[in-house]
């Protein structure tokens, strides 16, 4: 689909990835309305949108567990610009901490905001679409939707159900015919948003951003270039593809490796953090930004990170191979792991060498 | 599985805990031992010099990373089980069968109690630090508010024990800087404990409970979780909430940015975090004392420095009914005691808790009393001053308020010993941000001269007879 001149809704549009994407549809040329909460925030994000050849915008200040205020949402954007093209799905939170320390109503409203927030989307935006026989609904999901996260379990389950929900509509949209509607979800690795600061934590300890931390504006290309050449999935970040290959090989070492690096570096061993709802009830009260200041420590952390999952690789495929270790299954997958465990050795050889050089 | 246990303890033991060094310097006494660097590291003077050498800012940040490399890592505070602890106490002491038993609260004086009846100590309370980088010392409310969730699992993981979350950015200032305070205070006696009681005490031996009573405003941030601000030391309880020019001016010594301490709103007095006793414990102590057939004696004073002249007092008649003079000195503070040494010199134990001023005007209160006459205790006694004082001091990394300088220490001393007064195992230049404080106070210990051989251990009649000749209320100590 042509991006320039199309009309592209975009939820979670104040801050992070969500306005990252508005601004780079701008830049492409498109319309963009932008939704979130946070009007002012929305309003700054616009102003930056028009400094591209003076790119259309429209707020629509909008809270996504309202299903109406979604529908008026959709109903803005075509009395505005008289279709909808593409349709993201962004706006989510997150509520960190023990399972059984996490108030319930915070499991629920991580619910209601990640997966109802896109149901109500999908439901406003997919008969308009089917309407005009064309347009893409993008759910922004996430590699934790393949690979799970512990202390996490509301945005696990909420990243899981987006790439069920997802699926499930497109083989909707198959059977009944539809050919020019499409519906993706992209599945971001870790990106420098401000998200982390934002989530509600009860596990005492500062959430980090996991790296290695990729631009949010790798995310917003991505999505881009799925409204041009529409697939079923993509995965953002080297690493986060990785994850998501060696989780089809060997799903228990990738799910224990996730667990331990979570433990290990999603949550901090020196910050403590007092117990706190972050923006699951109430927007943040600064004006939204596109980064969330956690890039500088990119670099110096990608080559340990790349390092170790090469180790896991590894480990992995050596297990694998021994069958008193793997249970002697599995020889055929042995053959792919070995190379990503290399490949990601190279990698971190590459990176070294150029930090030092 | 026990040596998993004592491993696991160690690990979450903080080595310069008054606790943990009591025990530690008992089970080293009860192995013929000193307690030469804590009981763990090196006691080495010459290393401590080089340290001493070191650039001020150096030696400060020398101070704030052995408290970091004391804390645990967050991710470990899930594994925190008041168990384990206890296991690593009871490992270090041998299999007796002992005498006698003493249990509670700590205090310097208590370890040289422990040791002249040969007992071993079992704390009701012992430390766990955590990292915490995050945190301006001077914030008490968000110190509050950064540690409450981890203090509260605490609790929830260790249903026997209370949590204090304990911050005290006056005496504690260098090692807050990153790291926060939990102390653990038993309300149950515990499985090890129990056993302990139950296998290696001789028949019939007595167990001493000993119970401070001080308290202290704290805050309840959940089941069994309290915070508390301030501490024992050279800072009276309402100047931690009431701050008023001295803070100020210590806090802008200290180059921080705030004026004053604004701390959280405090909800009732609570036994005092470190040296406080929680009665609670009491009726588990006397069940399984009942049980097995040992008596239990309380031993109760207000503060952990009361019992310091009691304490001296009996060390001196002890010696002098072995023939000795008994006019030898020796004032310890914090965790650098010798309870082997003190007997070896025999010198007299006085324990100073902190290097503090009420700390010296109980130094002062105890010497001024055996001036005899019109002086001292005023009741015509017979004057029995010391003819040597030696004294020694902790180093805590800074200028807190109320810290009393070395000279003025000697000054102290030198009016009241009759022949020698001498401040040993200090690097006065260095004090009080000497790191290498303790690796130098046993060695000076060892260097006094004349030895003695180790008396037998008193039975803890002797503790009735004393009490009866001279008066506990006099020491301000109830015996009962
Ligand atoms: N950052 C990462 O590492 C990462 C990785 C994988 C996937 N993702 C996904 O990327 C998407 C964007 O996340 P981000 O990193 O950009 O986080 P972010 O900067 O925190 O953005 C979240 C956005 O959601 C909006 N929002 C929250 N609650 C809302 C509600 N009830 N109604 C409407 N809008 C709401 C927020 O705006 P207001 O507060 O103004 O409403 C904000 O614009 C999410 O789906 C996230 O799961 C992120």
């Amino acid at each position: 689909m042509r991006v320039r001149d199309s009309v592209v809704v975009v939820t979670g549009a104040s801050s992070g990835i969500g306005r990252a994407t508005a601004l780079c549809f701008a830049r492409k040329g498109a319309a963009v309305v932008l939704a979130a909460r946070r009007e002012e925030a929305l309003e700054e994000a616009a102003r930056e949108c028009e400094k591209h050849d003076g790119a259309q915008t429209l707020v629509v200040p909008t809270d996504v567990t309202d299903p109406e205020a979604v529908d008026a949402l959709a109903q803005r954007a075509v009395e505005r610009f008289g279709r909808i093209d593409v349709w993201v799905n962004n706006a989510a939170v997150t509520a960190i901490g023990p399972f059984q320390e996490v108030p319930l109503e915070d499991i629920r409203r991580v619910m209601d905001v990640n997966v109802m927030g896109y149901v109500y989307g999908a439901r406003a935006a997919l008969p308009i679409m089917r309407e005009q026989g064309h347009g893409v609904l993008v759910n922004v999901s996430s590699v934790v939707g393949v690979v799970s996260q512990p202390y996490n379990q509301a945005y696990t389950m909420s990243k899981f159900a987006i790439r069920g929900l997802t699926s499930s509509l497109r083989q909707e949209l198959k059977i009944e015919g539809v050919r020019g509607v499409h519906v993706c979800s992209v599945l971001p690795a870790t990106i420098d948003t401000p998200f982390f600061d934002e989530a509600a934590n009860y596990s005492g300890r500062k959430v980090l951003a996991m790296p290695p931390v990729y631009p949010p504006e790798r995310v917003a290309r991505a999505i881009v270039n799925m409204v041009r050449m529409p697939r079923r999935e993509t995965v953002v970040g080297p690493m986060g593809r990785q994850m998501v290959m060696e989780s089809k090989m060997a799903p228990g070492t990738v799910e224990n490796t996730m667990g331990i690096m979570f433990d290990r570096k999603h949550l901090s061993r020196k910050e403590p953090a007092p117990a706190n709802t972050g923006n699951l009830y109430e927007p943040s009260p600064d004006s939204g930004s596109v980064p969330g200041g956690w890039h500088g420590r990119r670099r110096t952390n990608v080559r340990r990170t790349l390092t170790a999952v090469a180790l896991v690789g590894l480990v992995a495929g050596v297990g694998r191979r021994m069958p008193l270790v793997g249970g002697g299954r599995g020889n055929r997958r042995a053959r792919h792991v070995l190379p990503v465990a290399v490949g990601a050795w190279k990698v971190a050889r590459v990176v070294k060498k150029r930090r030092s050089g | 599985m026990k040596l998993m246990s004592r491993a696991k303890g160690a690990r979450f033991q903080t080595d310069f805990d008054s606790s943990a060094n009591t025990v530690r310097a008992l089970g080293s006494f009860l192995h013929g031992e000193s307690h030469r660097g804590m009981s763990m590291g090196p006691g080495s003077p010459r290393l401590a010099n080089g340290l001493a050498r070191l650039p001020r800012p150096v030696r400060r940040r020398i101070f704030a990373g052995m408290g970091y490399q004391q804390a645990i890592p967050l991710d470990r505070v899930r594994d925190v089980r008041i168990e384990d602890l206890d296991e690593w106490v009871v490992q270090q002491y041998g299999p007796g069968p002992y005498p006698a038993l003493v249990i509670g609260s700590t205090s310097g004086a208590v370890v040289h109690l422990a040791a002249a009846l040969g007992a071993p100590f079992l704390p009701q309370t012992q430390l766990v630090s955590v990292r915490d980088t995050a945190t301006h010392p001077d914030d008490p409310r968000a110190a509050l508010d950064a540690i409450a969730p981890l203090a509260r699992r605490v609790a929830a993981n260790n249903p026997g024990i209370a949590v204090y979350h304990m911050h005290d950015p006056g005496q504690d200032r260098a090692m807050l800087e990153k790291m926060a305070y939990l102390r653990l205070k038993r309300l149950e006696l515990g499985e090890a404990y129990e056993r302990f009681i139950e296998e290696r005490l001789a028949p019939g031996a007595p167990i001493i409970q000993v119970e401070c009573t001080r308290d202290w405003r704290t805050r309840e941030i959940g089941d069994r979780a309290y915070f508390q601000f301030g501490c024992l030391g050279g800072i009276p309880e309402e100047e931690y909430h009431d701050t008023g020019e001295r803070i100020t001016e210590f806090l802008h010594t200290a180059k921080s940015d705030r004026d004053g301490w604004e701390p959280p709103e405090t909800d009732a007095r609570r036994p005092e975090a470190e040296w406080g006793f929680h009665p609670s414990m009491a009726e588990g102590v006397r069940r399984v004392a009942e049980r097995s057939g040992h008596p239990v004696r309380r031993l109760t004073f207000e503060d952990p420095q009361v019992p310091s002249a009691f304490v001296a007092d009996f060390y001196r008649s002890w010696y002098r009914e072995r023939g000795m003079e008994g006019n030898r000195l020796l004032v310890e503070s914090y965790v650098q005691w010798d309870p082997l040494w003190v007997l070896k010199v025999g010198a007299v134990p006085f324990w100073l808790r902190f290097n503090m001023r009420p700390a010296q005007e109980a130094l002062i209160d105890y010497l001024e009393g055996l001036e005899g006459g019109d002086r001292g205790t005023g009741d015509g006694s017979e004057p029995d001053p010391y003819d040597e004082i030696r004294l020694n001091v902790f180093s805590q990394g800074l200028k807190s308020p109320g810290l009393v300088p070395p000279e003025e220490w000697r000054e102290t001393i030198e009016r009241y010993a009759r022949r020698k007064a001498e401040v040993i195992g200090v690097d006065e230049e260095a004090y009080p941000v000497d790191p290498g404080s303790t690796m130098r106070f046993q060695p000076a210990f060892e260097g006094i001269e004349g030895r003695h051989p180790l008396p037998t251990p008193l039975p803890v009649d002797a503790i009735d007879t004393f009490l009866a000749e001279h008066g506990g209320g006099r020491y301000g100590v109830g015996w009962s």
